[in-house]
């Protein structure tokens, strides 16, 4: 095969475009679904039936269908029902909904990971829930939530060529209008390649961070 | 100060504490002594309402904890009404409990700033002050893992005391610790009381009892037995269990 890099130089501008909406729809899908996430976790384990068993029958069905479907579910079968959003909205609310359960279930399992005496030491202290929360219980699920945390925010990265789909111009779709036109498709989806397996790297490289904090600050351990 | 009348405590159909009324006068040190199980940790978390009561009151410096009277009428306190007389009430535990994430001072300034609303240049200075109080001038940047049992009950004792509580509750508090880690805490304890706090204290240091307390009840079974000054209660128990008790604790300690 006659492989021609010097493709790059023509090619890294509407690569480098793709690239931003990839990480912009990334970044978006978990800002949103990150503390919706926190709220399924703390509403799974509601005492209030009509909290817990709505939200266990949604997570079992979200979990189970696959994310093409609810992008199309969205993008499609919203705007017959009134409601029409663009594709980059679309793509956000899609994958925002069927990670908030996912993620839901991260920190879920971080939350049991606290010990209950902690939620009890700041109710004594006359400590609001939220503030108890964000402020004691949170921070103290990171060791546990960090590493399942990162690998579905990689599955995210991955998941938004999906949105490829509905017209969303991310970093897949951007590669494969290049290649269409450059008839250099192998060079071009191997530098797609490395850009995902950078952006993959500085998740990496966040979830070091994050846990050298918590050795650092000793939540890692129970004293 | 603190005020029980007729308490009881069920979960499910065990009946933790029954019937259980105490008085505790201001600047009061109270001291509840009893076998495990028998309900001494479950009376505590009453006061505070960490376990709502099944029946009976408690009042704080005058005031209904967890019952709120609206026109002639009374209805459960609402968790805003609830956190607020939690602010009044201290409390420590056997475990500290402290977060592992914050730093002592960290754990000591918040809930000044999040429940008092102090801002956090005074919060910290209330914090060393305390810190210093207890001893561990020299630790305000330490995490909770980085310190001894001994310094974590200590500061775990500022905490309470940062909320500027009217009275603690303390419950056996240097049982998780090694022995030559008791006398350091029993000794901060002690000059809370002299200070006049209020306090109720759960243990089983017969001599800090002897000695700190005003006035000692023995609780077998979720009920009170026998209360009374420390130097009748543990010199000349009137109650068979009582006996049976003390003769039990005094072989262990010695
Ligand atoms: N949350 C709970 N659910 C069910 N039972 C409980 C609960 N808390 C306490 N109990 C029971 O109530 C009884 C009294 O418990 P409590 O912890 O008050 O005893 P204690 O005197 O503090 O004992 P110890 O000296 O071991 O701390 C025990 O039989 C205990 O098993
Ligand atoms: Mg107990």
């Amino acid at each position: 095969m006659n492989l021609d890099f010097g493709i790059i130089a023509v090619v890294w501008p509407a690569l480098l475009q793709g690239s931003l909406v990839t990480i912009q729809l990334t970044l978006a899908v978990l800002v949103c679904a990150t503390p919706l996430a926190v709220l399924v976790a703390l509403g799974r384990d509601s005492r209030l039936p009509a909290v817990r068993l709505p939200l266990a029958v949604m997570s079992a069905i979200l979990r189970g269908i696959p994310p093409l479907l609810v992008l199309f579910i969205v993008f499609f079968g919203l705007p017959p029902a009134g409601l029409a959003l663009d594709p980059f909205p679309s793509a956000v609310l899609a994958m925002t909904c069927y990670m908030a359960f996912y993620f839901g279930e991260v920190f879920r399992g971080g939350l049991q990971s606290v010990p209950p005496d902690q939620w009890r030491a700041a109710d004594a202290l006359g400590l609001k829930r939220s503030r108890t929360v964000v402020r004691i219980i949170l921070p103290q699920t990171l060791p546990a939530v960090l590493p399942p945390y990162i690998s579905h925010a990689t599955e995210v990265l991955k998941g938004t060529a999906l949105a490829t789909a509905v017209a969303v111009p991310e970093l897949t779709s951007a590669a494969r209008q290049v290649f269409v036109v450059t008839f250099r498709p192998f060079e071009v989806l191997m530098v797609a390649a490395v850009i995902y397996a950078v952006l993959d790297g500085i998740l990496l490289a966040l979830q070091h961070a994050g846990e050298r904090w918590a050795a650092r600050t000793g939540t890692s351990t129970r004293y | 100060m603190v005020e029980v009348r007729n308490l009881k405590k069920q979960f499910g159909s065990l009946v933790a504490v029954e019937d259980v009324s105490l008085s505790v006068k201001a600047g009061e040190v109270f001291a509840i002594i009893g076998a495990s199980g028998s309900g001494k940790s479950t009376i505590l978390k009453c006061i505070n309402f960490l376990e709502p009561p099944t029946a009976g009151e408690i009042w704080v410096d005058g005031r209904r904890v967890g019952v709120v009277q609206t026109g002639g009428r009374l209805r459960p306190a609402r968790a805003s009404e609830l956190r607020l007389s939690r602010a009044e009430i201290g409390m420590v535990f056997q475990n500290f409990n402290l977060f592992p994430h914050f730093t002592a001072l960290q754990n000591v300034i918040e809930a000044p700033m999040a429940v008092r609303g102090l801002s956090r240049r005074d919060a910290v200075d209330l914090a060393k002050e305390l810190l210093d109080r207890v001893g561990l001038g020299d630790k305000f940047d330490e995490h909770p893992r980085r310190l001894s049992g001994g310094q974590q009950q200590r500061v775990a004792i500022a905490r309470a005391l940062a909320m500027r509580p009217k009275v603690m509750l303390m419950d056996e508090v240097t049982s998780a610790l090694d022995p030559e880690l008791v006398e350091e805490v029993l000794g901060v304890m002690k000059t809370l009381a002299r200070d006049g706090m209020t306090m109720l204290v759960v243990t089983h240091e017969m001599a800090f009892a002897r000695d700190v307390a005003n006035s000692v009840v023995f609780v077998d079974g979720g009920r009170v037995v026998e209360q009374g000054p420390p130097s009748e209660l543990l010199r000349a128990p009137q109650e068979a269990r009582t006996k049976a008790f003390l003769q039990r604790i005094l072989r262990t300690d010695a």
